[in-house]
């Protein structure tokens, strides 16, 4: 209806994705890959965001494109655990929680800006209220 | 409503907007509630399709004997004694979770939020309206 609360949305709607992301990467931190299991390991995963948002129509906006694993893992040498392979090694997602840390603190900023984006934009309409009012 | 009085102002299409707003945030606020609903997708009435009906209905100047727009039946929302009823469509957009719920609280709030400040804008209009025919009635400001 307001298209500039279209715009705030979209960027809190991909804000909050991405810090999704970033809380199973940080749960996923010390989870060692299962050489035995069938299924995808985890890897970090990292949120793409691109220009304009479908949803709204929004070109302005903001939304997902992709949310991709990056593939990358680090062995240890741990050859009593279980979950080692043959040599002994271990291996896991390379996350690294300092940097998904200061990408949750940047994700909650962002989210935070958008929201006091939108109390401007409400600020504004009450102002533009009390011209007839 | 009075005939050429009251229906003659911008009341009419004031009056048709709030009941479609007021019946919008009852909907709003039903799907918020279900938002951890499994299964539950959410509804809504596009306000866009809501004010093209009431252009038409506007354009056509057809009011009843009550002094009140009236909607032709393609319009999202019909208006009787009995109250306004909504046509809403299913909303299927973004299916990211399991059990079908497409959690946004973020769209949720800010329709809610924008429904209730054009329900604002037309409340203080029509409460403008009435301040005009007060002050021709009591013939001083």
């Amino acid at each position: 209806m307001f298209g500039v609360f279209d715009i705030s949305t979209s960027a809190l709607v991909a804000t909050r994705t991405r810090l999704d992301a970033i809380s199973a990467n940080m749960a996923n931190v010390d989870v060692p890959v299962d050489p035995n299991s069938k299924e995808t390991p985890f890897s970090e995963r990292v949120v793409y965001l691109a220009q304009g948002d479908p949803t709204s129509g929004a070109a302005d906006g903001v939304h997902v494109a992709a949310i991709l694993p990056r593939n990358d893992f680090r062995k240890v040498k741990d050859p009593k655990n279980p979950m080692a392979d043959k040599d002994g090694f271990v291996s896991y997602a390379n996350i690294d929680p300092v940097i998904q840390q200061s990408n949750a603190m940047l994700a909650s900023r962002t989210y935070d800006a958008n929201l006091a984006a939108i109390e401007a934009s409400k600020s504004m309409i009450d102002a533009a209220l009390r011209i007839i009012a | 409503m009075i005939d050429g009085f009251l229906g003659s102002s911008s009341l009419p299409a004031l009056e048709r907007s709030m009941q479609f707003m007021s019946a919008r945030q009852k909907l709003l606020a039903g799907n918020l509630a279900n938002v951890e609903t499994p299964g539950f997708r959410p509804s809504d009435v596009d306000p866009k399709a809501f004010q093209a009906s009431l252009r038409e209905a506007l354009e056509a100047d057809s009011v009843n004997e009550q002094g009140s727009l009236e909607f032709d039946s393609s319009a999202p929302v019909s208006f009787s004694d009995r109250g306004t009823e909504l046509k809403p469509e299913a909303l299927g957009e973004n299916v990211m979770f399991h059990d079908g719920n497409d959690r946004s609280v973020e769209r949720l709030m800010q329709k809610l939020s924008e429904n209730a400040y054009a329900f604002r804008i037309a409340s203080q209009l029509s409460r403008r309206e009435f301040d005009l025919i007060n002050t021709a009635i009591r013939e001083r400001p």
